[in-house]
């Protein structure tokens, strides 16, 4: 059976504003049985496409290069990475930061969004949240492994003990641990509960004993009645609740361990809003980039329309514009503070030995997202693809322009020094997108990565009133 | 045992074990086994420790190992069953000896944990220490535990033994003695040591045609020869800095490389004092940047060269002042005075000498020519300051001739195949000696070579035997300081290997059979006044196990007993010192007109005319601490380099040249040539190139470089270029880039970087090194007052109220302070070398320091201020300031780091996980980082000796943790352990951290803030003591106050 809305022919323009008319968010005049198709039909393959071997392979490889790399740095130390005496933090948490950025634009849609009642959101929250587990595991290899002795990290938990001796909790990086670990259980719970039905969606369809017993226990007993579907909503509701104040809290905490301290270019109340700001911009750059080569190569081009990828790019330009605002705006506050030692930080950035990195960030930050202003842009995916590409790499410089410029010159000049990075820190940062990519693929192959259920709640179909005659 | 390796495996796999062996016993009880030594009728080896135990301390008792032999059968009696007197089993002790550089001595006051010396410190009693400690001698217990020090007797570079060896000794000697020592030289080290020289005498009466050679790098001969040519033969001039108001140093370092330069850095240091009213002027006119140039008031840089040009002028300016001077020399020409200030700084100097006649002193490095010596003698007395800043010593005419010479003559006799025997005592000049000599080609036209040394070096290396010499700290000696003081240098431990001190092998070679420890007595009762002739029939001292307190010196039974154990408690005999010659009168001399190039102003000289001149940077000497891992990474006080030497270019020079930092450059003068890097130093003078000696060894060791072990060679040996003839500068230098480059590892960032970065250091600069003349201070003695310097929050004021978490309260009846008046710190790095030793602080490594990863808990910023091309340093000591509002502690989240209630900012290593944060929130950048872990060589068996001078107060840092300066908490622990048991409060002084202690001005002073009348509390009550970064709230114990340059009006504008 071949249905057309998992053609990949798009069918229909639903980026135009249709006064008194909502637009369509599936094309290709797709009823209720093509949807599931459509989705189901991905993981249902006996054998899955040659490129997604070739894909996982790579990702595999890049992945098992990330262990070897991690086991020669605990065998080693820390200093197989480019720290140094002034900059005590280098790229790993540059790669922290970046990837619980990243994690930020799940939640945001599949919660912020849900309460705001934005549909649109229903064909891009499944992977968007998987994105942000993903992310959030990535973010979490990089902490544990980057403090000079392993082997007593789980002394940062407050675990009861014969000493009686608490972590400080006036230590930002402490309430990380909580921020962080918070995220990361909502997140993973609020993404599972939300995938009960399209399990049990997959349970009732698969072919073989394995899958039906494995979708199974997964599905937890999920049968679809009303009392399901009810307690369903209001736990979703509920979830969604809580998880909202988490989007805004995880990267205030995260942009903490900078503004609390002292040091010059950390220094500054605006980190919160802007670190979050950050973190939207680069995860919806993220979603950009997953989606557009997803929809293309699983036929989803109907479900996630142009029309989605549209909005997308808007919330992009926004935050990044939100971003550009903050950097002038640092700028502005170290002039206005009239401390001397404030203002260098931001001239040495901008002019110091780091120049060409914030220059980067700056291009590909403040500068290519102006572009989604014109339709062209924001509705051509090869296009957008390119430039979320741009703000991926932007927002990465931008971790790094904050941490290490600041820390490589700082208050006594004596003590200035210049990081150079290793072969390890390039390797682990490639590393940690093997380890992205090996659990997206992994995911692409075994769960829905539409919403089934959600999408269907958003079609035409699915109003009440559906063909009936009005009055 | 087969192997040095496998002896040092067993030696500390198993101290049992090889306490059993009975080989190892042996030699335990004897140090020379094989040697015989302990023949019966002299003091047996096992009498003199059973003696020496008796005798030593300072305070109290014998060291567990030093009463008895055999120090590793210790550990398995404890507990004593009897316990030595005064023992305490975990407390250290201190016991005085010497460390000998130089042909001088310096009294050390060592302390000894259970039987192994693990820390160096001055001895407060003796006249060239006064307490404080040299770089060099602190830095040489690490020697002492040097697992490249050599084990074992080579034959040609081969393992051999004791054995052999004596067959091969009894048949030479069989010959010398038949012939009287015909073709036989000896080539040593200028000694100290006065048995030392009596061994020497008998030894050259034992073979008559015998010839004895002196030979060291860094000798003092041009400043010998320019006494004798001042004030004739058989002088020596001493300066009395206490007395100088003005003070001119001239090409040289009587703060730094002077045999008493720790007494100079003392008197100049009190008298760096504006509070009290005293304040001498420093002037500095040299041809590389000194410590005293960095501490001085005025510099000039000038060429080498033309020191004597301008003294010259100098005394025609003084003499147009009034000021009678012998001496027909003429002024040189104006066109010399025109160029480069020169006019201007002798018309000032030549006012402010004359307006202080008697007050004034003018000092003359080595490294100048005897003749600008005797200049400069001339003026000293022609300004009436003989007999009050400088004083004449009459000490035993010189008999050698010129060291350089004598070389020269020596590797010409060789060449000539005059010389059968070559006997070489610790010398090293297979490396040392100046290039034209080709010491090391004439070394192979020698048919016995027999070499002792501390290491089986570049001269063992050529040598028939190469026999191991006991280090200093494990013998019996002797030594005189500059000014003569006598003092004992006793053993603080047996040899670890069997080794012989050059005493030993001098007594050996005559086939004498006493003992180092019976001669060295003899000496010292001499030398303290005792009748020799007596001592003889005396008994030996009989009661070894006594305590060796003051009632033990009482208790001995004789005189000459109680005498001794005074003089070796002490570690000086009083009133040795060399009479000062009152009659002293300047002789009349003239001297030769400078050379026309000499008087070439800097911008005229062209590539090919430039001077280089040959420097000590004060870290590996003459090349003999090349090994030592500490030193090679200390940062040198101007560069701030570590692990190399470099040309040193003044900026327009390496302009001129079109070289940068970093490139490789060759220095080509008469057909030789050097390849070196070039790093540039404002403030060096245009066209005068330094380079550092003693680095490019080629058997060093591990660490100093070893082409037997393919070990690359720190730095790079200069001595193809140098000759005898001129062994501190030659003229007419060719420099050509070569295209290479090197990597250059430098702690600090040089002022090649880029604009931004510095101007804002410029800018920065004088805001942390908060500096004024005497005058200005004078006017405004708050000057230092951060608000002037930094932007500053009014929220300073209320702190108490206005912190997020509460203040921390310091309650407790101690608050730990600490204050470090940059007037009077030179920047030796003295401290930093304390430290070090102290806290075990660990070698990085170059690789490491290139990445930005030294660990020194301490250290000097340098910062250049002015003219690039005669800049003044700023110079400031910075290691953990114990912030009572400290950032570091809010933001570790496993706590740590934490505040004691005696306000120490503590660091629990045990609780360390190494996130960094610390370091990240630390404005000062104190906080050092263990990226790797730095004592992993101590998992090779042979470097596991190194752990014996780790104090075992201090614990040894893993990877991963983060360290810091703690105030030396363990001498803080001890102190009040101390006063508790004796039932009394703590005193201010009780607890000094080893960079106060060892402080040759006092710069660094310690105590208790809470005590208003300590030393410390004074201090920071100044009206010029201030914190760094007083904006940022962070209310630092450790205060620095103000410098304050005594600045010369005339100058000023200059």
């Amino acid at each position: 059976m071949t249905s057309a809305v998992i053609s990949n022919d798009i069918l229909d323009d639903n980026t135009e504003e249709t006064p008194g008319k909502r637009a369509l968010l599936t094309l290709g005049a797709a009823d209720f049985a093509d949807v599931t198709e459509a989705i189901c039909s991905v993981p249902e393959q006996a054998r899955i496409n040659r490129n997604w071997w070739v894909a996982f392979l790579a990702s595999v490889s890049v992945l098992g290069m990330f262990g070897a790399c991690i086991a020669y740095l605990l065998w080693e130390g820390v200093g197989i990475w480019g720290n140094n005496n002034p900059v005590g933090w280098g790229w790993p948490i540059v790669n922290f930061v970046f990837w619980v950025g990243i994690g930020h634009a799940g939640t945001l849609i599949s919660a912020v969004l849900f309460l705001f009642r934005q549909k649109w959101r229903n064909s891009i929250a499944r992977f968007a949240e998987a994105m942000t587990v993903f992310a959030v595991i990535c973010a979490a290899t990089f902490p544990g492994i980057h403090i000079g002795r392993v082997w007593a990290a789980y002394w940062l938990f407050p675990i009861p003990n014969q000493m009686e001796m608490w972590p400080n909790f006036r230590s930002p990086l402490l309430w990380d641990v909580f921020a962080v670990g918070t995220y990361a259980t909502v997140s993973i719970l609020f993404w599972y509960f939300g995938m009960l039905p399209d399990l049990a969606t997959l349970r009732d369809r698969a072919s073989t004993k394995i899958r039906k017993i494995m979708y199974g226990i997964f599905s937890m007993g999920w049968t679809g009645s009303s009392r399901h579907w009810h307690r369903y909503e209001r736990v979703y509701l509920i979830l969604a609740g809580l998880a909202t104040p988490l989007v805004l809290s995880v990267h205030s905490v995260v942009s903490f361990d900078f503004a609390t301290s002292q040091l010059p270019g950390w220094h500054t109340t605006i980190f919160p809003p802007y670190f979050v700001a950050g973190a939207i911009f680069s995860g919806f750059g993220m979603v950009v980039t997953l989606a557009v080569p997803c929809r293309e190569f699983f036929g989803m081009k109907n479900l996630i329309t142009v029309r989605h990828l549209d909005n997308m790019n808007k919330i992009i330009l926004v935050t990044g514009s939100m971003v550009g605002y903050a950097y002038a705006m640092e700028f502005f506050m170290a002039w206005y503070s009239a401390n001397e030692i404030e203002q260098f930080a931001f001239i040495n950035r901008a002019f110091g030995p780091y120049w060409w990195a914030y220059w980067i960030m700056v291009s590909c930050n403040v500068i290519s997202p102006q572009l989604f202003w014109f339709k062209w842009c924001r509705q051509t995916p090869w296009f957008m693809f390119v430039v979320s590409i741009f703000v991926n790499i932007g927002m990465w410089f931008e971790r790094f322009v904050i941490t290490v410029t600041s820390l490589s010159r700082d208050f006594l000049p004596s003590s200035w020094a210049y990081f150079e990075p290793t072969m390890f820190d390039g390797l682990m940062l490639l590393g940690s997108f093997g380890l992205f990519f090996t659990l997206f693929l992994l995911f692409i192959r075994w769960v829905p990565m539409v919403a089934i259920a959600e999408v269907k709640a958003v079609m035409p179909e699915a109003d009440p009133h559906y063909k009936a005659e009005h009055e | 045992m087969s192997s040095i390796k496998s002896k040092a495996e067993n030696y500390w796999r198993s101290l049992d074990e090889l306490a059993e062996n009975s080989e190892f016993q042996g030699y335990l009880h004897r140090e020379f086994k094989d040697v015989n030594v302990d023949a019966p009728g002299s003091v047996s080896r096992r009498r003199f420790m059973q003696l020496m135990g008796a005798s030593l301390a300072l305070s109290s008792a014998s060291g567990c190992i030093l009463e008895g032999p055999g120090m590793w059968a210790k550990e398995k009696i404890l507990p004593h069953t009897r316990r030595p007197a005064g023992l305490v089993p975990g407390q250290t002790k201190s016991y005085a000896t010497l460390f000998n550089l130089g042909g001088f001595s310096q009294g050390l006051s060592v302390t000894s944990y259970e039987g192994r010396p693990i820390k160096i410190e001055g001895n407060p009693l003796h006249p060239a220490s006064l307490g404080a400690c040299s770089t060099y001698a602190q830095a040489s217990i690490l020697g002492l535990y040097d697992p490249d020090r050599s084990q074992q007797i080579l034959q040609g570079g081969k393992p051999s033994d004791a054995k052999t060896f004596d067959k091969y000794l009894s048949k030479l000697l069989g010959k010398l003695k038949a012939n009287g020592g015909q073709n036989l030289r000896v080539l040593a080290e200028p000694s100290a040591s006065v048995t030392l020289a009596k061994v020497k005498a008998d030894f050259l009466s034992a073979f008559p045609k015998a010839t004895w050679t002196e030979f060291t790098t860094f000798n003092r001969d041009n400043v010998d020869e320019g006494a004798q040519i001042a004030f004739g033969a058989g002088t020596r001039v001493r300066y009395n800095v206490a007395k100088a108001e003005i003070i001119v140093n001239l090409d040289g370092d009587f703060l730094t490389e002077h045999p008493e330069a720790l007494r100079h850095t003392k008197e100049w240091g009190d008298n760096r004092n504006p509070e009290a009213g005293k304040m001498n002027r420093l002037y500095a006119v040299e041809s590389h940047f000194s410590s005293s140039g960095v501490s001085s008031d005025h510099r000039l840089p000038l060429r080498h060269e033309q020191l004597k040009p301008f003294l010259l002028a100098l005394q025609g300016a003084l003499k147009a002042h009034g000021v009678t001077i012998e001496g027909p020399e003429a002024t040189p020409n104006s066109g010399f005075l025109k160029a480069h200030k020169i006019a201007a700084w002798v018309k000032a100097l030549a006012k402010d000498l004359a307006a202080n006649q008697g007050k004034s002193l003018l000092t003359v490095g080595y490294r100048q020519p005897a003749e600008v010596h005797a200049l400069a003698h001339r003026l000293n007395v022609a300004l009436g300051n003989l007999g009050k800043t400088l004083s004449v010593l009459g000490i035993a005419a010189k008999t050698n001739s010129n060291q350089y010479r004598a070389i020269k003559t020596l590797a010409s006799d060789m060449n000539t195949g005059k010389v059968d025997t070559l006997l070489i005592l610790g010398a090293n000049p297979a490396y040392s000696a100046t290039g034209d000599l080709k010491f090391g080609e004439a070394m192979n036209k020698v048919k016995n070579k027999i070499h002792l040394g501390l290491y089986a070096n570049e001269t063992a290396a050529l040598a028939t035997w190469h026999l191991p010499e006991t280090h200093a700290l494990a013998t019996w000696s002797d030594g005189r300081s500059f000014s003569g003081t006598y003092s004992v240098a006793q053993p603080l431990l047996e040899p670890l290997y069997k080794s012989h001190s050059q005493i030993e092998l001098l007594l050996k070679l005559m086939g004498r059979e006493d003992s180092a420890y019976a001669l060295v007595r003899a000496t010292a009762l001499t030398m303290a006044g005792g009748n020799p002739a007596a001592l003889e029939a005396e008994k030996a001292d009989t009661a070894p196990s006594a305590a060796n307190t003051d009632t033990a010196v009482a208790a001995a039974p004789n005189k000459n007993d109680r005498t001794w154990r005074k003089l070796v408690q002490d570690g000086i005999v009083p009133n040795t010192d060399y009479p000062v010659k009152t009659d002293a009168t300047l002789q009349s001399f003239s001297i030769t007109p400078p050379n026309s190039g000499s008087l070439n102003s800097h911008d005229n000289l062209k590539n090919g005319e430039y001077e280089i001149t040959f420097i000590d940077d004060g870290k590996v000497y003459d090349g003999r601490f090349a090994n030592n891992g500490s030193l090679q990474e200390l940062p040198d006080f101007t560069t701030k380099l570590t692990w190399d030497n470099a040309a040193l270019l003044s900026p327009s020079t390496a302009k001129t040249l079109k070289v940068n930092d970093g490139q490789m450059i060759k220095l080509e003068i008469g057909g030789q040539s050097v390849t070196l890097p070039v790093y540039t130093l404002p403030g060096q003078p245009t066209g005068s190139i330094a380079v550092a000696l003693g680095y490019g060894r080629e058997e060093a060791g591990h660490v100093g470089g070893s082409a037997k072990l393919s070990v690359a060679s720190p730095g790079f040996d200069v001595s193809a270029i140098r000759r005898s003839s001129s062994a501190f500068q030659r003229k007419g230098v060719t420099i050509t880039a070569t295209g290479a480059d090197y990597e250059l590892a430098s702690t600090q960032n040089h002022h090649a970087i880029d604009d931004t970065g510095y101007q804002e250091r410029e800018r920065r600069a004088h805001t942390l090194i908060r500096e004024t003349s005497l005058a200005e201070y004078q006017k405004d003695p708050g000057y230092v007052d951060s608000t002037k310097y930094e932007h500053h929050l009014p929220v300073i004021d209320k702190y108490k109220q206005e912190q997020l978490f509460g203040a921390l309260e310091y309650k407790a009846d101690h608050q730990w302070g600490m204050s470090i008046d940059l007037s009077k710190c030179n920047g030796c790095n003295a401290c930093i070398m304390a430290c070090n030793t102290e806290n075990i602080v660990p070698v990085a490594g170059k690789d490491q320091v290139l990445k930005g990863r030294e660990m020194q808990w301490l250290r000097l910023d340098r910062y250049f201020a002015g003219d690039e091309e005669d800049p003044t340093i700023l110079s400031q000591p910075v290691a953990c300031v114990h912030c009572e509002n400290a950032p570091c502690e809010q933001v570790c989240p496993v706590a740590a780091t934490l505040h004691t209630e005696e306000g120490l900012n503590d660091m629990v290593y045990n609780r360390c996980v190494g996130t960094r944060y610390c370091l990240n929130n630390c404005p000062l950048k104190v906080r050092r980082f263990n990226y790797h872990n730095y004592h992993e060589d101590l998992k090779t068996p042979e470097n596991k000796v190194k752990t014996m001078q780790f104090n075992p107060d201090v614990t040894v840092r893993f990877r991963g943790v983060m360290e810091k300066c703690t105030y030396c908490i363990q001498r803080i622990k001890q102190a009040k352990d101390t006063a508790r048991n004796e039932k009394r409060p703590l005193a201010d002084g009780d607890i000094t951290p080893a960079c106060a202690q060892t402080c040759g001005s006092d710069a660094i002073v310690f105590g208790d803030i809470n005590d208003k009348n300590s030393r410390v509390s004074k201090l920071r009550k100044l009206a010029r003591s201030y914190g760094m970064l007083g904006g940022l709230n962070l209310r630092p114990r450790t205060e620095m106050l103000g410098k304050i340059r005594n600045v010369n009006p005339d100058l000023a504008k200059v």
